[in-house]
């Protein structure tokens, strides 16, 4: 157990510091001075600069820079912002949530509509329902989220006024108010998520459909919403499950262009910001995070598949013993 | 659960197959699967359906418990289970007498069990759904169903995944699960072919044990006469979608007339025979089920072959008490085959 | 920022025996023979006019798409503007025409880095395996898991946003999608039967590879680049969105939807036509590509 843990661990920390020390190399070759950011166009005396950049280590050789950033982390000190001299860790942390929330929407509404859809037009391929759930998916897959969003802007937000363009609500604060100001940033990625999601459902049901054991269970008699849902759908996620992993993993990315569209506080609009701002602590910090969710939820991913298919679990303890 | 409501079973025969049909349309032409089979199946009798890869066999079989789901099938015919008339049903109705009358055995236990839930999740299940039992009356009784069907340790099974057991024991799980809810027809079809030779007898024995237990109607389908010798009351050899000869076990065996089972039951190697002698086969090949053309399906390679029967198709005729035969020109029945 | 995924096509035609429900497919005979439809005819012919337009922008009689004219701004489509006016006054119709260029270079340019590039890299790494395809992958791993837009906005702050900057990031960050792809399809076909008797006739390894896997490798990997191009298309869109496309006042699709959505409450065609337009060659590149690969699929088939 030890040892396949370990074998595990092992390139992904590889991967994090690999990720991590490009962006280091990266953001040093951004233009312009960070400290003369800090200290804005009239404070940027040369003696004020240097002692900034003293204070920030910022003429120390670049190995050296990293390294001590990376003893920081260790310690969970990912540092000051350059710009508003909050702690990384809370600026992330107080936007975090608000991109989790609207991409776990996303991604919930998504797979709300996947699993019937996709299951039902496997169910009756060919056929009226079949048709048109993949003639859609196949339109929709053209539709880019930020297209998406200005269609619902202008259809609930101008024409109906049914949720708001922009703005946002603390969860903690309002939650009717919260959800309302989610629901089109979330629908809008979540539309096109479902069209790509139910396509890869159907094709897999379909296959699994053509299974001996799934004749077996209408053999003995069980009804089809039973044999679908609890047959069929779990060999049938292998790769939805994939692809929602990679769609996890890329929500905090992604979610620049929805945040900035609609308004919201989020990472990724924090992202943006940041390299503008030349705020390199944060974009360090960020870029961690980001490469942590990936390699948290690839973990997850893994593990989840043995649960879909017990003959994974077998084959690991298999190529341990 | 609205449940086709069935007689009580008296003398009626437990299955009345007539004229069925399953065709398929293909883009090469109509595959003609299942060309007019009648059969007929009382109750506690075993039927034996033989034929070779490709004789249409299993589709008969599916046709028979009205399994066949494809769109491009085109069915005709009828299916009479206790007198109550199986075609045409819709799958809703179908569910409720699948598993609680009509039961089926598959041919490979790798592929008919689910790999993604445990043994006693699958054998449950039915009996959750039909049977309305729950918590200890469930658990005891698959493990009980478990147990009968020869599987030492039940209690330990219920928790394992299909790929921890053994082809044989996995058989043994469809087995129970086939007969979970007392169905009153098996149909097993080639039970036997995925599996080891030392574990088939034991499986055969084991259905025959379940089927006088339970007084069951079964049909058994398979390519192997060695199957069917012992085992059942009936056989129907079946060629290239067609019935060709019907007859009670011994008759057939000792006095066969189709030219067909002659060729099948000379072709079986007998250890008495010298060593290095030839293995009588049928010259020739099974016919494309696509392009048969309208006379007997077996006539081109039919060593008794007449004109004829190219040109016209036999249909089945009394030859003997519940011996039927399709064929202009049969064997006449004086070799004895020792079987 | 969805990727339309490729994958395998459902064949559900089934055994004999069909899916447990009323199901499968009908074989007929139509199906398999079927040719192109008037849908793919229909694509092909509005792919045509985009790369028109492209192609011969600056020649076409349409006003020019950067000049402002503020007294028929925000109009509807007239004679005179057949698709009405933006913000600036600006000529709609004549800024998609120009707009087509900039999203046809970049999704061209892009797709063809990361195709040359990451299917050569990927059928090297299928067929010799070993050192050189463990080192490969893991340093797809890392490009996969890495922020590609930090990287985007870095190289567009270090070297100014240009198409040229734009067209080379984003094929450089497509690079592991083709490798993968065409990983998986020189694994597949070095198994092949013909491969092997090549490989026993004494065929040296390059002949191998040039002349029995490339072809077989190539026309899945093409197929999958004309659907990429739809998504480079869309990504340009989104750099445009958050104003790192091309600098105004040139014109882009992407460019013209983000000015749209400023005046969606009172001119939403404004932002609704280029999204028409993109939306349309997106789509189109999706039909055509799945149309090719399906047909690269049934040759598959059938060997």
């Amino acid at each position: 157990m030890a040892r396949s843990l370990t074998r595990r661990v092992v390139p992904l920390a590889a991967t994090l510091i690999a990720v991590s020390f490009l962006t280091f190399l990266l953001t040093s070759l951004l233009p312009g001075d960070p400290a003369v950011q800090i200290l804005g166009p009239q404070g940027a005396t040369p003696e004020a600069v240097a002692r900034v950049r003293a204070d920030l280590h910022l003429d120390d050789p670049l190995l050296v820079r990293y390294a001590r950033w990376v003893g920081d982390v260790a310690q969970g000190d990912l540092g000051r912002s350059y710009r508003t001299g909050q702690e990384v860790r809370d600026a992330i942390g107080e936007r975090l949530p608000v991109t989790l929330e609207i991409g776990g929407m996303a991604i919930v509404f998504a797979l709300l509509g996947a699993i019937p859809l996709g299951m039902l037009s496997a169910y009756r391929a060919g056929g009226g329902v079949d048709r048109a759930v993949t003639g859609t998916s196949f339109a929709l897959l053209a539709v880019p989220s930020f297209m998406m969003a200005i269609v619902l802007i202008l259809v609930f937000a101008e024409q109906l006024g049914w949720a708001p363009a922009t703005g946002w609500v603390r969860l903690s604060d309002d939650v009717g108010d919260n959800l309302r100001g989610a629901v089109l940033p979330a629908l809008s990625i979540s539309i096109g998520e479902l069209a790509v999601y139910t396509r890869l459902l159907r094709s897999d049901t379909i296959a699994t459909l053509q299974e001996d054991y799934i004749s077996l269970a209408r053999a003995k008699g069980m009804p089809t919403f039973w044999i679908l849902l609890r047959h069929a759908l779990r060999p049938s996620s292998f790769s939805l499950l994939t692809v929602v992993g990679l769609q996890i993993g890329a929500i905090m990315s992604g979610s620049v262009l929805i945040e900035t569209l609609f308004a919201l506080p989020g990472v990724g609009r924090l992202l943006v910001d940041s390299i503008y701002q030349r705020d390199l602590v944060m974009v360090q910090g960020i870029a961690l995070v980001v490469a942590v969710s990936y390699v948290v939820v690839n973990f997850a991913v893994d593990i989840v598949y043995t649960y879909l298919d017990p003959r994974i679990r077998r084959g690991r303890a298999a190529a341990r013993a | 659960m609205r449940r086709p409501s069935f007689p009580a079973v008296g003398g009626a025969p437990l299955l009345v197959a007539t004229d069925v049909r399953t065709w398929f349309d293909t883009p090469r032409g109509t595959l003609r699967a299942v060309d007019s089979v009648s059969l007929r199946l009382e109750r506690g009798r075993t039927l034996g359906i033989v034929g070779e890869s490709g004789s249409g066999k299993t589709v008969l079989a599916r046709s028979l418990l009205n399994l066949v789901f494809s769109r491009n099938a085109q069915q005709d015919g009828s299916v009479r289970y206790r007198g109550v008339e199986l075609r045409g049903r819709s799958v809703r109705d179908m569910t409720h007498v699948w598993g609680q009358e009509l039961a089926m055995v598959f041919q490979d236990p790798m592929t008919s069990l689910n790999p993604t839930l445990k043994i006693g999740e699958q054998l449950k299940e039915s009996l959750w759904y039909h049977l309305g039992l729950r918590r200890h009356a469930l658990h005891d009784t698959s493990v009980n169903l478990l147990r009968s069907v020869g599987i030492p340790e039940p209690e330990r099974r219920m928790r394992d995944y299909p790929h921890a057991l053994s082809g044989g024991m996995r058989q043994r799980v469809t087995i129970a699960i086939a007969l979970a809810c007392g169905p009153q027809l098996l149909v097993a079809d080639e039970p036997t072919t995925a599996l080891d030779v030392t574990v088939q007898r034991q499986i055969l024995d084991l259905l025959q044990t379940q089927q006088r237990e339970r007084s069951m109607g079964m049909i058994l389908v398979t390519h192997d006469l060695g199957v069917v010798a012992g085992r059942t009351d009936e056989i129907a050899v079946m060629y290239a979608g067609h019935i060709v000869e019907q007859a009670p076990t011994r008759t057939l065996f000792h006095q066969r007339r189709h030219p067909y089972t002659d060729g099948l039951l000379r072709s079986i190697p007998r250890l008495a025979n010298e060593p290095h002698t030839e293995l009588a086969a049928i010259p020739g090949r099974p016919p494309d089920l696509i392009e048969l053309g309208p006379g007997c399906p077996f006539a081109p390679r039919c060593p008794r072959a007449t004109p004829v029967c190219l040109d016209v198709r036999p249909g089945l005729e009394q030859v003997g008490t519940g011996h039927a035969v399709a064929c202009f020109n049969p064997v006449e029945s004086i070799v004895r085959v020792a079987s | 920022m969805a990727v339309p995924l490729l994958e395998p096509e459902a064949h559900a035609e089934g055994g004999a025996l069909g899916t447990i429900g009323p199901g499968a497919v009908p074989a007929g005979p139509r199906s398999r023979r079927r040719g192109h439809g008037p849908l793919f005819w229909a694509a092909v012919v509005w792919l045509l006019l985009v790369a028109f337009c492209a192609l011969f922008a600056t020649w076409l009689p349409v006003p020019d798409p950067n000049a402002p004219n503020v007294i028929d701004k925000l109009s509807m489509p007239t004679w005179d503007h057949p698709l009405g006016t933006d913000g600036l006054g600006r000529e709609t119709l004549s800024r998609l025409v120009h707009g087509a260029r900039v999203s046809l270079v970049v999704s061209l340019t892009a797709v063809s880095v990361g195709m040359v590039v990451g299917g050569l890299l990927g059928m090297v790494a299928g067929f010799f395996r070993g050192w050189f395809e463990a080192a490969l992958m893991a340093v797809i791993n890392v490009i996969l898991a890495f922020p590609g837009l930090v990287l985007l906005l870095v190289l567009l702050a270090y070297v100014g946003q240009s198409l040229g900057v734009i067209s080379l990031t984003i094929g450089f960050l497509s690079i592991p999608v083709y490798t993968r792809v065409a990983r998986a399809n020189t694994l597949a076909v070095a198994q092949r039967e013909f491969v092997m008797a090549a490989h026993t006739m004494g065929a040296s390894r390059a002949r191998l590879l040039f002349r029995e896997i490339a072809p077989n490798v190539v026309l899945p990997v093409a197929a999958f680049g004309l659907v990429a191009m739809g998504v480079v298309i869309v990504l340009e869109g989104a750099l445009a969105f958050l104003g790192l496309s091309v600098e105004a006042p040139a014109s882009t699709w992407g460019g013209m939807i983000a000015e749209g959505k400023r005046h969606l409450s009172t001119a939403p065609q404004v932002a609704l036509v280029p999204s028409a337009a993109m939306f349309l060659t997106v789509l189109s590149l999706n039909f055509v590509g799945d149309a090719l690969r399906r047909k690269f699929d049934v040759r598959e088939a059938n060997l």
